[in-house]
């Protein structure tokens, strides 16, 4: 999984990767994953083009110097907007914006749900649709984030079904846009990005066993270069394999 | 007994109606077309696309509820290559196929509107074993309810008392798969709602049944060789499309 583009440390100078300077989009680039890509790649001289929802002065402090756009993708004017303010050509389009709750079903309102679904699943879809002009002229590779709740998780139904409806929708759409765009779901475990807790969840053992936010971004950024298959999960195994072998899982 | 079924006028939800009725089950509809046979039904016009049609719902069902079964068998599906779809359509096949069932099942927990010990059916594809180019977002959409249910199936055993299951079934001699069918297809092989629509309600206990013999036969070859499965998928209906 992580074989064709080595984790940088942080002590270690950043280097072009063999295939050059990449034009890139992320979603969810105001925090989290998506943030930590981002700095990841400007700082190894990549062209991005970040969307998140934070306002531009709201960015965190260490936000990377590259374009940014304010998009509520939870609504159809946000996932037009994307489509207009996309690059032309794409190498690497990411879409990693997500929004979760941890909770039952019992204890989820109408609006969450529908937002939590919009965002994870209709905003993707909808986000692919519009980028393919793009993705198909650079030959790029399309990344779905997901999640490794997909295959179901009782504490969380509504975020599962999200991130299930996600890797169905790239297992069929890989197979359409086989020979054109490469379409790759990649499901990291539970992060440490403080969505975790800011989406309910309290056991401290879980908090404590979230895998690091910066290991995450670059097993993400790994998974998006080489031969990929269609369906790539993060997790401590891939990451220790990684640092112990430096080689995929 | 008590059911709830969405999209029971047509298809295979009307195959459900059909054995509900003969056994002496009392049965509601939801459907956006009021079913042409059985017209003592009890009928809910609604159409599953309008977030708010649905909110209306629960204090519709007050009286009837609460059900011993429930089947979310409403669907829609739209083929064709992804990229030249309309978005109007990609947001129709999320809202019906995907939001609807999930929002609704929150609106009948909420409301106690399912009887503890009662059955909580969802309906999604066999594409969940083999995937299903040329309908991506109806593939994605039917991924999201199998997880679902899956995530369901505990606490609401645990909690309520409620068994909650979904079905993979795979073509059927409906109307709604003969309008997706590749150009040519002569509907061979396809099941007969009414044997689908019997094995789902005779299997009470399973998570995921998989109604028929053709299904079955695809889940496996999914199962074994999933990658294989979705190509062989894309040279008997994505190829055909384009």
């Amino acid at each position: 999984m992580l074989d064709t583009h080595p984790m940088q440390d942080h002590d270690q100078p950043l280097q072009l990767p063999p295939q050059g300077r990449q034009t890139w989009l992320v979603t969810g680039a105001s925090a989290g994953i998506g943030l930590a890509v981002c700095q990841i790649l400007h700082a190894a001289g990549h062209d991005v083009t970040g969307f998140g929802r934070r306002q531009a002065q709201d960015l965190p402090a260490g936000f990377p110097d590259i374009a940014y756009h304010t998009v509520d993708l939870a609504t159809s004017q946000g996932c037009d907007l994307l489509a207009a303010r996309a690059p032309h050509r794409l190498d690497r389009a990411l879409l990693n914006a997500g929004l979760g709750y941890y909770r039952p079903l019992c204890r989820e309102t109408p609006q969450a749900i529908s937002d939590v679904l919009a965002v994870n699943l209709l905003a993707p879809m909808m986000a692919a649709h519009g980028l393919f002009g793009a993705l198909l002229a650079g030959q790029g590779v399309l990344g779905l984030v997901g999640s490794t709740a997909y295959r179901g998780a009782a504490g969380m139904p509504v975020y599962a079904a999200s991130k299930a409806g996600l890797d169905g929708f790239g297992r069929s759409l890989r197979s359409e846009w086989q020979g054109r765009v490469d379409v790759r779901v990649i499901h990291p475990g539970p992060t440490a990005t403080g969505m975790a807790m800011r989406a309910g969840l309290t056991s401290p053992l879980a908090l404590r066993m979230m895998l690091p936010v910066d290991a995450v971004a670059a097993g993400v950024i790994a998974a998006m270069q080489g031969q990929g298959r269609l369906r790539q999960r993060i997790s401590f195994g891939a990451i220790l394999r990684h640092k112990i072998t430096g080689r995929a899982a | 007994m008590r059911v709830l079924i969405t999209g029971g006028s047509d298809g295979l939800g009307a195959a459900v109606v059909r054995h509900l009725t003969q056994a002496g089950a009392q049965v509601w509809i939801i459907d956006k077309t009021a079913p042409q046979t059985h017209q003592s039904l009890r009928f809910l016009p609604c159409d599953l696309a309008q977030p708010d049609d649905l909110a209306g719902l629960p204090a519709r069902l007050q009286q009837a509820g609460p059900f011993d079964l429930v089947v979310m068998s409403a669907g829609i599906n739209a083929v064709g290559p992804f990229e030249a779809m309309p978005l109007a359509t990609i947001r129709n096949l999320h809202a019906i196929n995907c939001a609807a069932p999930i929002l609704l099942a929150q609106h009948l927990l909420a409301q106690d509107l399912i009887a503890a010990g009662g059955r909580l059916v969802f309906i999604a594809s066999v594409s969940h074993f083999t995937g299903y180019p040329g309908a991506s977002v109806y593939a994605g959409g039917k991924d999201a309810l199998v997880a679902f249910a899956r995530s369901l199936r505990r606490p609401f055993w645990a909690d309520h008392r409620i068994t909650v299951q979904v079905a993979t079934p795979g073509p059927m001699r409906t109307a709604h798969a003969a309008r997706h069918a590749p150009p040519g297809s002569t509907g061979r092989g396809r099941a007969c709602p009414d044997h689908i629509a019997r094995a789902i309600l005779r299997s009470k206990r399973r998570a995921v049944i998989v109604p028929g013999v053709a299904s079955q036969a695809m889940a496996l070859f999914g199962r074994l060789f999933p990658v294989q499965a979705t190509q062989a998928m894309r040279k008997m209906l994505y190829e055909r499309l384009v």
